[in-house]
């Protein structure tokens, strides 16, 4: 009696039943997990962050791209948490100069394995880097290595580098995020990544995760002599929401977070399970001005405008507090004795205005500022906009999503003001070359001062130490007196974690650096 | 029959081929450059162009067209463009992710739906028929983010009963993945639910209302009797076609809820697509979201012909 009724449940399970059948078959029997080496070892690392762009290291472009990278690459050269290169967890084990630096000689590890088994030598070394300076090939490394003239391998485990100028800082340039040591033989870079790094990359959807395991061959070594990482392996998930990226952290979804947004720290201080870790960094969001036309190619303007702003005010309000004021200089507190250490300005509007009328704006100025909607800068912008109302000057926000800001229109190197961000980097040298002397590729004040170029120029070859400390307080001085922009303050490195991970050391150079490979979960 | 089921299978050609030269269009009007969002800002011109000619976006555009096309008949789908892995298996797997939360979700609001929708029916206009169909349309008024989000504050959150993310690894089979399937489902249940009930109660109420129903009552039928041997069998046929276009609705109208939820199927990996411009991707998802919708109507008119006999299709 219930026939019709019938067909139509029977209908549905059927619909169902298609529908979950659709479903991946089961895998194999589960592994069985082997014995613990140590302690120390085991546990997964899960994290979330927002998805990658590219995964060939030559195209590197994103934080994430750089941050998988990390894991599943190894570098020539490491620079440790304090800035320092660490041939003890580098692929080097090795290295000297000639006097003038201008061949650099490194010596490889022997019995490193890519994760395919093949083993790494000079070979594969040379490769790597004639690929970043291949003009051809376009990665974005090709200024940065054109002083390269030329990379013998003398035997498998040699490799020479030949400048053409003196580069004293070279190591730091051997340092960079896209310089993973790849394999030689690899014919796609972009999905194949066969590394010499501590994790394996078993799993990659590129809008959802990433799964990497622990790998068993990996060539360092804790103290006591037990094999690295701790951990047998990670999960990225990638979430485009940074609030869901600190919600999974707090819900316990995930273990660590890089690059902590600072609104999210009070709570996660506040939870005895998480941790907070922090590091001084050189990353800033610098407000610069064109300094080549409109009102700020007048220094004047440009010092009334640094002289009217409070930069602790800022850094308060924008960061709550985390992170260091600014001299207006690219080289911030955390290089140490390239730093030079004064006071923090002081501000003063009556001298602001005075200034400003002695450069024909008495009577007010109006400038836009073009802001990135990217957190902090609107908040940064938005202060800064208070203090200068109170100097007499008028400040429009204009602000453009990130990708319009450095989109095809270059906006970041053309509009008269703006607050780009700049990221750490282990050496202040690249931002002189790269961004303040005459010329330069992001010029993005269009500053010229012949001093400074010719400062920043001796720096760059300078052997000595002490000569270039002394060379950067010069610069720093420049900077201060009449230099294109106002650095309101470095903000930290931050990370978030689980209370029961250990081993984590915060490092003071791209957030991304913080060193997996001895991480472990306290049981 | 036959005739009916080859002109709509027919009309069913002709919408994909429509609508994948609609969709292809359409991305290429999408601002920006995709060698530059895969390369990223600081790309050299070298870089863009090398990969623009590796991309085959110096193409003419009826070139790239019809090679997407072909490929896309013969089985090769291409490969995505942020990830370059091949985008064949990538859609199918989160169409199974998918396949598995539309299911779940299925044997929850169709028993549901029609039980409701009956009960609302047999008490029409009285308080358990206004309740039932107050709150069921309420439901289906609010969007998934807001239910999804009430859901998880109270039963994930509060009561945690059930996990409040249910961002699984795509690989994951059915039995791992069930416990995060519930809160989704009932996300969408709840908005399903709604369309089933009162479908299930208008087709109900109109049978209710014909002579051979009064004549049944009349002549002293037990009422039980009366609703499972004359009334559903009548009044549920409408509610087969909601169900079985609502599994078209089902796969690929899950954007918003596998968003809030995170889960892996088929809706996150068109919300990728689209930010990251990565159009054979995009286009492969919207072709198998187009032929699923397309051909679950097809099913509901079929299934609805079988149940029918009044119904002869195509004569």
């Amino acid at each position: 009696m219930f026939k019709r009724a019938l067909v139509l449940l029977a209908l549905m399970l059927a619909i169902s039943m298609i529908l979950v059948s659709c479903a991946p078959a089961a895998p194999g029997e589960e592994e069985v997990p082997g014995e613990a080496l140590s302690e120390k070892h085991g546990g997964v690392l899960r994290s979330a962050y927002y998805a990658p762009t590219n995964m060939d290291p030559a195209f590197f472009s994103t934080v994430a791209d750089d941050w998988i990278g990390r894991q599943w690459g190894d570098f020539l050269v490491y620079i440790d948490e304090q800035n320092t290169p660490d041939p003890s967890r580098s692929l080097a084990e090795g290295w000297e100069s000639s006097e003038d630096a201008k061949v650099w000689t490194f010596n490889l590890r022997q019995g490193v394995l890519f994760h395919d088994g093949k083993e790494m030598t000079a070979r594969d070394v040379k490769f790597t880097f004639d690929r970043l300076r291949d003009p051809e090939i376009g990665a974005v490394t090709v200024t940065l290595y054109a002083n390269i003239a030329e990379i013998t391998t003398p035997d498998d485990y040699t490799v020479v580098f030949e400048l053409t100028e003196s580069n004293p800082a070279f190591l730091y340039d051997l340092s960079d995020y896209h310089a993973i040591i790849v394999d030689a033989d690899n014919e796609d870079f972009a999905t194949v990544w066969n590394g010499t790094g501590p994790f394996m990359i078993t799993s990659y959807s590129p809008e959802d995760r990433i799964i990497f395991e622990r790998n068993p061959h990996y060539w360092m070594s804790d103290a006591e002599g037990n094999p690295l990482p701790y951990l047998d392996g990670l999960e990225i998930i990638f979430l485009s929401d940074s609030s869901a990226q600190v919600e999974a952290l707090r819900g316990g979804q995930i273990d660590y977070l890089i690059y902590l947004p600072t609104e999210f720290i009070p709570v996660l201080e506040a939870d005895p399970t998480k941790v907070v870790l922090q590091a001084p960094s050189n990353t800033s969001y610098v407000l610069r001005m064109r300094s080549d036309e409109g009102p700020a190619s007048d220094v004047r303007v440009r010092q009334a405008l640094k002289l009217g702003t409070d930069r602790a005010a800022i850094l308060d309000g924008a960061v709550g507090g985390f992170g260091t004021t600014g001299r207006d200089t690219p080289i911030g507190p955390a290089y140490g004795d390239y730093h030079l250490a004064v006071p923090e300005p002081v501000r003063d509007v009556e001298a602001a205005k005075a200034l400003l009328a002695a450069a024909g704006f008495g009577d007010g100025l109006d400038i836009v500022l073009t802001t990135q909607e990217s957190s902090p800068v609107p908040a940064i912008a938005t202060i800064w906009k208070e203090q200068m109302a109170e100097i007499g000057v008028n400040v429009e926000i204009q602000l453009v999503p990130s990708d319009v800001y450095y989109g095809a229109e270059e906006m970041w190197l053309q509009a008269p003001f703006g607050i780009t961000d700049w990221g750490a980097r282990p050496n202040p040298q690249p931002y002189l070359d790269l961004a303040y002397v005459t010329g330069a590729q992001w010029n993005e004040s269009h500053w010229s001062d012949a001093e400074l170029d010719e400062l920043a120029a001796l720096a760059a070859k300078e052997m000595d130490r002490d000569t270039r400390i002394s060379l950067y307080h010069r610069i720093q001085e420049i900077f201060m007196e009449r230099g294109p922009i106002i650095i309101p303050f470095f903000i930290n490195n931050l990370w978030g974690a689980s209370a029961d991970l250990r081993g984590l050391e915060p490092t003071s150079s791209l957030g991304t650096a913080m060193d997996l490979r001895s991480v472990y979960f306290e049981r | 029959m036959t005739n009916f089921l080859l002109r709509r299978i027919g009309f069913i050609l002709i919408t994909l081929i429509l609508t994948s030269i609609i969709i292809f269009s359409i991305t290429q009007l999408l601002p920006g450059d995709v060698a530059r969002v895969i390369l990223g800002r600081f790309a050299t011109e070298q870089a863009l162009d090398n990969l623009r000619q590796e991309l085959g976006l110096y193409r003419p555009l009826h070139v790239q067209y019809l090679d997407w096309a072909g490929g896309f008949i013969r089985g090769d789908w291409g490969d995505s463009l942020v990830s370059r892995m091949p985008i064949r298996p990538m859609v199918m797997q989160r169409l199974g992710n998918s396949a598995m939360l539309a299911g779940v979700a299925l044997l929850i609001y169709v028993p549901l739906g029609i039980i409701l929708g009956v009960i609302a029916a047999l008490k029409k206009d009285k308080p358990p028929d206004q309740l039932i169909t107050g709150i069921s349309m309420a439901f289906v008024g609010l969007p998934e983010f807001v239910t999804g989000l009430l859901l998880i504050t109270f039963l994930a959150i509060g009561l945690e009963w059930f996990p409040a993310n249910s961002s699984i690894d795509p690989e994951s089979t059915f039995r791992e993945a069930l416990p995060y399937l519930i809160l989704p489902a009932i996300t969408v249940s709840l908005t399903g639910l709604g369309y089933i009930a009162r479908m299930t109660r208008s087709g109900t109420i109109d049978v209710l209302r014909t002579d051979y129903i009064r004549a049944a009552d009349l002549k002293g039928l037990p009422a039980g009797q009366v609703l499972f041997k004359h009334v559903l069998r009548n009044s549920l046929l409408p509610t087969v076609t909601v169900v079985a276009m609502g599994i078209g609705w089902l796969l690929a109208g899950l954007i918003v809820t596998e968003a809030v939820f995170g889960y892996p199927g088929l809706g996150r990996l068109i919300v990728f697509s689209i930010q990251r411009q990565d159009l054979p991707l995009l286009q492969a998802c919207s072709m198998i979201i187009v032929a699923i919708y397309s051909i679950s109507n097809l099913a509901a008119d079929i299934i609805y012909g079988l149940l029918n006999p009044r119904i002869r299709v195509g004569s």
